[in-house]
């Protein structure tokens, strides 16, 4: 094996021991917190002491910790995060449960992003030192310096609540709880695979104050780093050649300068991902998303250790698995680059 | 053929219309936790529960009488160990599978043998000692020790008292589709965290539910809740709006909002071993100071109440509840406080705990209200501390709060589910420490006495006495009854909202005109 190949797999390797010291991170984090998992379920109940041992017993929180830790390593290989004592059912089956509405939403986010940040990052740098480039520059500093949640709140107020445009939450309208069966539970393909046209109005009229919301913060961060890596580019002699031959300037920029150009900004929309699934805790929140950041957070204010470590332990390995196919992007988007 | 597909349009908007008008879409902050009869223990999962099957007895709508329900009568032994129901004739689940007493023994059992961890089974499964099969329509409960509250404990209100039938011999429910049921409607669906979807089934032997379709949609917060139902997203709101979320909700002129009628209270309580609250004198001193009115106006914009005992009017026994608590008086509590050895040079230093997200978002309002009512005797200083709800069930178990604020909502509508818990029940778990208080025999004996006794107006002397001496002894001070919590916000076409005290929403008799 060798090339890309050897590559994918030795970066597979490092991503054991990264998850290991994240698991083992998460695992003492939670035991060091205040807060007893079986008092924060049976806490202000008329319950005896002895049933909140027995509970404690059940849990194997009985235990000394280094054989707690055993315990969930064991569990953990065999990919079982255990069960979640809120809701009583294993932890990976309520995260897949909720990925896709986590997904769905965090795709368009960075979509919405990718569009308005690249673009408003190249027109920024192509006029340069213009009006139109300090405009962009105040809007891209704006836009990720105002709070998520505001923001979200504000537009739901604008457009559904007072414009009545589009939808205050949720993914879909409650009337189609009984005509709509998800398949995939990425409710646009969803729509798109049942073909029908009113639940695919539906489910975008959904997506786009969350989308918005979510995405804007990395606008403004893309906005700024198009602007800087185009700049950059833009005086390269290879630039200037592609100008002395004649070719159009639309192509230049597009074809000759942003292609060199997107290697920092597809690295940075990798790494904001993981930005981006903490900005999804409170786009969810606002939107009421029913996706793993709010799990999450429930979980959290429940003890669900069990819940919480498996979310987490979760996230980092789809955050180490979006990481490997940017890299892996690299030598699509650039044929220089070679493992 | 123009003509055909015109006819075929007006024809599908026609069922479009219908189908619209035949489903009801209400909006919670709530969230299901189990679907599991034996496993589950919150407000939302057994309202849901509840609606798919029966119990034995059940309350009657909006009011707390017992009424027949699965069992069409029953007798009681002379000395309250015994329980005869009769069962209703031909009842049957949805599949059509009779409910007969072998059904009902089975159904009782299962829940009682999986008792999970995080249910509320102890309810039932405390006080019954072996259940009876006398014949194919009589089952018989005979209970460990006599227990006035068993009759209400076997009423639809306790999940764990439902009749079920087809569901997993040895794990619990999950799906909600993994039995069948005797109620007015059935789960259809169920998306964690994002809406329960239910249905009218016909074979239900009570009146038939108004609406066909009820999609309960799960909200984040209490602001996406207002906005949803503002945006005309959901029919109908309920649970839980922020008071002033309410009082702007109140002038708007699409939309009704309602109160019920609510038995969930508020109050302080004290650790009676912990110095300087372990002197009576200073608790009773915070009562006179404590004020309830200013909580409930400047906090609440007077949508909750002031209570003065634990016990909410209106609960069985008759007459169980009466005011025992002081009004507000600075004086009086400046003067046990000097009894206390305090004084405006020589200041009690206190802390009062409260947890900042569990009981909703005022709570740190209500505790900088009650500082400033308590420091205004000249003689106190109140630190305020809070902590996250884990960390707070584990010190206040711990015996880690001198004051501390706590909320109740009742396991079944009894006088004693508001007396027993903090004192005789389990009080160390709930951080008063009361056992080890030298009347904690006394309070103790009451409430055998008062629990063994079918005599309602000697149980109503008896929890009356319990609250007397608890005015005394003061490990407690209630402060305001909970309204806020069940208020319910409709569009003006939605008629049939029917409240309990336990807050529970009738979905059988809501419907859209």
């Amino acid at each position: 094996m060798g090339g890309i190949g050897k590559y994918i797999v030795q970066r597979v390797l490092l991503t054991i021991p990264m998850l290991f010291i994240l698991l083992t991170a998460v695992f003492l984090m939670l035991r060091l917190m205040p807060g007893d998992p079986v008092l924060a379920m049976l806490g202000g109940r008329n319950v005896s002491p002895q049933l909140i041992e027995e509970r404690r017993k059940e849990w194997g929180l009985d235990k000394p910790l280094h054989i707690q830790y055993w315990n969930y390593l064991k569990q953990v290989a065999r990919l079982d995060f255990g069960r979640s004592s809120r809701t009583g059912k294993p932890v990976i089956q309520e995260l897949f449960t909720r990925l896709p509405a986590t997904l769905e939403l965090a795709i368009w986010g960075i979509f919405f992003a990718a569009l308005f940040g690249i673009t408003t990052g190249i027109w920024a740098a192509v006029r340069a030192d213009k009006t139109a480039d300090h405009v962009i520059r105040v809007f891209h500093i704006g836009s990720f310096a105002i709070p998520i949640f505001w923001l979200g709140l504000m537009l739901q107020m604008i457009f559904a609540v007072q414009l009545d445009w589009l939808p205050v939450a949720k993914r879909v309208t409650g009337i189609y709880a009984y005509t709509f069966h998800p398949i995939t539970r990425f409710y646009l393909l969803d729509a798109i695979i049942l073909r029908d046209g009113k639940l695919l109005l539906d489910v975008l009229k959904h997506l786009i104050l969350p989308a918005v919301t979510l995405g804007i913060a990395l606008t403004g961060f893309l906005g700024r780093m198009t602007r800087a890596a185009m700049l950059e580019v833009l005086d390269a002699d290879y630039v200037t050649t592609a100008r002395s031959k004649g070719l159009k300037e639309r192509v230049v920029i597009l074809k000759h300068a942003l292609r060199n150009a997107l290697i920092p900004i597809v690295t940075v929309m990798g790494l904001q991902f993981a930005i981006l699934m903490g900005g999804a805790v409170l786009t969810e929140t606002v939107f009421s998303w029913p996706g793993m950041a709010g799990f999450l957070v429930r979980s959290l204010d429940a003890r669900d250790w069990n819940a919480i470590q498996g979310t987490i332990v979760f996230i980092g390995i789809f955050i180490a698995t979006i990481n490997l196919i940017v890299d892996i992007f690299y030598s699509i988007i650039d044929p220089r680059v070679r493992y | 053929m123009k003509k055909f597909f015109l006819a075929v349009l007006v024809v599908g908007l026609g069922i479009g219309v219908w189908a619209q008008t035949d489903i009801l879409i209400l909006g919670t902050t709530d969230r299901i936790t189990q679907l599991a009869f034996a496993n589950s223990y919150d407000h939302f999962t057994w309202h849901t529960l509840r609606h798919t099957t029966r119990a034995l007895v059940a309350l009657e709508p909006g009011t707390n009488k017992v009424i027949p329900s699965v069992a069409e009568s029953w007798e009681i032994s002379d000395d309250a160990m015994v329980y005869t129901f009769h069962i209703r004739p031909g009842l049957t689940f949805w599949d059509g599978t009779p409910c007969d007493a072998a059904a009902v023994k089975w159904a009782l059992e299962r829940t009682m043998r999986l008792d999970g961890p995080e249910g509320g089974v102890f309810l039932i499964k405390d006080p019954i000692d072996k259940i009876e099969v006398v014949d194919d329509l009589t089952v018989r409960i005979y209970l460990k020790y006599p227990d006035r509250t068993f009759l209400i404990r076997m009423t639809d209100q306790v999940v764990p008292a439902l009749i079920y039938a087809k569901a997993p011999e040895d794990k619990f429910c999950e799906t909600g589709q993994d039995y069948v049921g005797l109620g007015p409607y059935r789960i259809v669906e169920y998306v964690p965290d994002e809406r329960v979807v239910l249905e009218a089934v016909d074979t239900y032997f009570g009146k038939k539910a108004k609406t066909k379709r009820i999609v309960w949609a799960m909200y984040a917060d209490a602001a996406a809740l207002r906005a949803a139902i503002e945006a005309g997203d959901v029919d109908v709101a309920y649970r839980t709006f922020n008071p002033i979320d309410l009082i702007d909700l109140q002038k708007n002129p699409d939309l009704q909002v309602l109160a019920g009628p609510s038995a969930s209270i508020r109050y302080m309580l004290f650790n009676v071993t912990q110095p300087p609250v372990d002197n009576v004198f200073v608790r009773q001193a915070i009562a006179y100071a404590v004020d309830r009115d200013a909580i409930c106006e400047l906090v609440f914009s007077n949508l909750n109440k002031p209570i003065y005992t634990m016990v909410p009017k209106g609960l069985p026994p008759a007459d169980a509840s009466i005011d025992v608590f002081p009004k507000r008086d600075l004086e009086k509590a400046r003067e046990l406080l000097r009894l206390a050895g305090y004084s405006e040079e020589n200041k009690l230093k206190l802390n009062l705990w409260y947890t900042p997200k569990h009981y909703g978002t005022t709570e740190a309002d209500v505790a900088a209200v009650l500082k400033q009512a308590i420091e205004e005797t000249g003689m106190v200083e109140i630190t305020i501390q809070s902590l996250e709800w884990g960390a707070y069930t584990e010190r206040m178990s711990q015996g880690g709060f001198d004051m501390f604020l706590l909320g109740w909502y009742p396991d079944y509508l009894e006088a004693s589910n508001f007396l027993d818990p903090w004192l005789t029940g389990a009080p160390e778990g709930l951080g008063t420490y009361f056992n080890h208080h030298p009347n904690y025999p006394a309070y103790k004996r009451i409430m055998e006495v008062a629990l063994s006794t079918v005599d309602d107006e000697k149980a109503a002397k008896l929890y009356q006495a319990f609250q007397i001496l608890s005015a005394y002894d003061v490990p407690w001070i209630p402060l305001w009854a909970n309204i806020q919590q069940a208020y319910v916000v409709a569009k003006k076409n939605v008629k049939g909202i029917v409240l309990d005290l336990t807050m529970d929403l009738h979905l059988d008799l809501l419907y859209k005109e």
